[in-house]
C-alpha cells in the first residue's frame, strides 16, 4: 500500500487527479476513506501543494540541465533531466498531484516507480529549503492537456548539492568598532 | 533611523565638508561606453583605488559622466563621520544595511576593507567613505569599487562577473570557476605570449551575440605558490611587505601597457582544471557546466543579485562553447593551446 488518508488535514483531491490515478494506478495504490482527511503517497502528502522559494531561490535550465543557486546559502545544486522536469512542474505552479500525473504521463512504462521517486524527490527539495509549503494554492488546469511521453527512460530524478561557495559569504572578519561605533577589523 | 534617501544626503554633506577641507580631486575612466567619475577628497584614497583601474583613464568629462562617485576617508581629510545609524549585528548577508536600502538606494558595509558604499541607483550616483585609506587591504587595490561597478553596470543590462580574461581585441577567452583552479596563474602566463590580457579576477560583459568581455582591473594577484611561475615580476609587486597569507598584487599598467585589451568578442568559456595531464588540452562539455563554474561564484561576490542575473549569465554560455582547460604543471605550455583556440574561432 503507498496510500493512505488520516485525518491530520483536510482533503481536497482534485476530480481530474483522482480519476486519472484511480485509473492508472489501480493495482498498485490503496486508499482508505473515512474519518481520513489527508491523502500520503510515500510520505508526501498529495494535497500539500509547493512554491518555488523565490526570490532566495534561483535557477535556470540549459538543454533540459538545471541549476539552482540558493543566494543565501551560496549552496547550488544540479537537477538531473526528470529532477528539471519536476522543477519545471513547480515553477509553472502545479499542484503535487498534477507532477505525479505528469510525471506518469512521461514516464507511463515506470507509473508505478514515480509516486516513491517524486516525492521523494520533493522530500529532497524541501529539507533545502528550495521549496516550501503553499497554502493558497489554485490548481492549474493545465493538466487538461496530456503530457507526451518522454523519448528517454525514467531516472530517479536526483538533487546535487554543491557547498564550496559557502565560504565566500560567511566571510566575517574578527573586528571591533571604534569609539563612533563604526566597524573596525582587526 | 532616517530614511534611506536622508542618510544619502547627510553623508553627501559630509563629503562635500570633506572636499572643502582636503580638496577635490577628479578623475575620470570609461567602460563599455560608459564614463565613471571619481571625485576624491584629498589624495589618501586617489593612490588605494586607482592603480587598477589606471589603464582605463579619460579626459575628465565633467558633469556629464554617466556615473559619478565621491569618496573620501576620514582621517587624512579630519572629517568624522556620523555614528552609524545601524549595528555590525545587524548586517546582511554581503554587507548590506537593513534599513538603508530601498528601491533607489543601496547601502552596504564591506568588513575587511571597512568600506561604507551607498548607491544612489536613479541618479547614478554614489559614495565611498572608508575611515583610513591606509587600512584598505591589497585585494581591495587590485579591484577596488566592486559593488558599486556592479550595480551601475547591473542597470544597464551588464554583468560583473567573477573570471579572467585574455585574447585579442579580435577574440577573448573568460576563464572562470571557483578560485584556486588556475585562473590568475593562466592570465599571468599570457603576458608572455601573443595573447592580451583583460583581467584575472573580475570583468565586465556587455550585451551582444557574441557578448563582449571589457577589462574592470589592470591588476594581476597570486599567491606565494605561484611566484616560482613569474620570477620576473617579482620586482613589481605593489605590496612587498604583505601580510602572511594576503596575495601578491601588482599593477601592469604602465609597465606592461602594450598587453592590456580593453575588450574583446567574447568566444568561449573556459574552466580551467589542475590535474597531472603530461600537457594542456581543452574538452568540449555542456553550456550548463559554463553556468555552473561562473554564476556561483559571481552571485556569491555580490549584492542585489537576483533571477534576473542568473538569466544574464545562462544568456552568455548559450552563446559561447564552453570547455574544461585541463591545465599541466607547466602553467606557459597554456598560452599557445589558447591561441591556437582563438584562431580557430576568429
Amino acid at each position: 500500500m503507498i496510500g493512505t488518508l488520516d485525518s491530520k488535514t483536510r482533503l481536497k483531491v482534485h476530480p481530474l487527479f483522482w480519476k486519472a490515478f484511480d485509473k492508472k494506478n489501480q493495482a498498485v495504490l490503496e486508499v482508505r476513506l473515512g474519518t481520513s482527511t489527508q491523502l500520503e503517497v510515500s510520505g508526501m502528502a498529495l494535497n500539500q501543494n509547493f512554491r518555488i522559494n523565490v526570490p532566495k531561490v534561483i535557477s535556470e535550465t540549459i538543454d533540459g540541465e538545471t541549476i539552482i543557486i540558493n543566494l543565501e546559502s551560496g549552496h547550488y545544486f544540479s537537477l538531473n533531466h526528470s529532477g528539471g522536469q519536476i522543477w519545471n512542474d513547480i515553477q509553472t505552479g502545479h499542484s503535487t498531484e498534477q507532477i505525479f500525473q505528469l510525471t506518469q504521463q512521461r514516464y507511463p512504462r515506470d507509473a508505478a516507480q514515480v509516486p516513491s521517486a517524486v516525492s521523494g524527490f520533493l522530500a529532497a527539495l524541501l529539507s533545502e529549503a528550495l521549496i516550501g509549503p503553499c497554502e493558497t494554492f489554485e490548481i492549474s488546469e493545465k493538466l487538461s492537456t496530456p503530457t507526451a511521453p518522454a523519448d528517454r527512460p525514467f531516472e530517479i530524478p536526483g538533487l546535487q548539492k554543491y557547498e564550496d561557495m559557502q565560504d565566500l559569504l560567511l566571510l566575517d572578519p574578527i573586528h571591533e568598532v571604534d569609539e563612533m561605533g563604526w566597524p573596525m577589523t582587526k | 533611523m532616517n530614511s534611506p534617501s536622508d542618510y544619502y544626503d547627510t553623508l553627501q554633506a559630509v563629503f562635500t565638508s570633506a572636499a572643502v577641507r582636503a580638496g577635490r580631486i577628479v578623475r575620470t575612466y570609461e567602460v563599455g561606453g560608459f564614463s565613471i567619475q571619481l571625485s576624491f577628497a584629498g589624495p589618501a584614497l586617489v593612490d588605494r583605488i586607482c592603480p587598477g583601474v589606471e589603464h582605463l583613464r579619460i579626459c575628465d568629462s565633467g558633469e556629464t559622466a554617466d556615473f559619478k562617485i565621491c569618496l573620501w576617508d576620514s582621517l587624512s581629510t579630519s572629517t568624522s563621520m556620523p555614528p552609524p545609524p545601524w549595528q555590525d549585528r545587524h548586517l546582511r548577508a554581503k554587507g548590506e544595511i537593513p534599513g538603508l536600502s530601498d528601491e533607489r538606494i543601496f547601502a552596504s558595509f564591506q568588513m575587511g576593507s571597512d568600506a561604507l558604499s551607498l548607491m544612489d541607483q536613479e541618479n547614478s550616483t554614489a559614495l565611498f567613505w572608508v575611515r583610513d585609506a591606509e587600512r584598505i587591504p591589497w585585494y581591495e587595490t587590485g579591484s577596488p569599487l566592486r559593488y558599486l561597478l556592479h550595480l551601475f553596470y547591473q542597470r544597464k543590462d551588464w554583468q560583473y562577473v567573477h573570471g579572467a580574461a585574455v585574447g585579442y581585441p579580435e577574440a577573448g577567452v573568460l576563464l572562470t570557476g571557483k578560485g584556486g583552479m588556475g585562473k590568475s596563474t593562466t592570465a599571468l602566463t599570457c603576458l608572455f605570449s601573443n595573447l592580451g590580457y583583460l583581467g584575472d579576477d573580475y570583468v565586465l560583459l556587455g550585451p551582444g551575440d557574441p557578448p563582449t568581455v571589457h577589462s574592470l582591473y589592470n591588476s594581476a594577484k597570486f599567491t606565494a605558490d605561484s611566484e616560482n611561475f613569474f620570477p620576473e615580476l617579482m620586482p613589481r609587486i605593489a605590496n612587498p611587505r604583505k601580510k602572511p597569507g594576503e596575495k601578491s598584487v601588482f599593477f601592469l599598467y604602465p609597465g606592461f601597457k602594450e598587453k592590456l585589451v580593453r575588450s574583446s568578442p567574447l568566444k568561449a568559456i573556459l574552466i580551467p582544471r589542475i590535474g597531472p595531464n603530461a600537457e594542456p588540452r581543452l574538452e568540449s562539455v555542456s553550456p550548463i557546466e559554463g553556468l555552473k563554474a561562473l554564476a556561483p561564484s559571481t552571485l556569491a561576490q555580490l549584492p542585489k543579485t537576483s533571477s534576473t542575473t542568473l538569466r544574464r549569465l545562462g544568456d552568455v554560455v548559450r552563446k559561447v562553447p564552453t570547455y574544461v582547460l585541463h591545465l599541466s604543471p607547466k602553467p606557459r605550455e597554456t598560452p599557445p593551446l589558447l591561441e591556437s583556440l582563438l584562431r580557430n574561432l576568429i
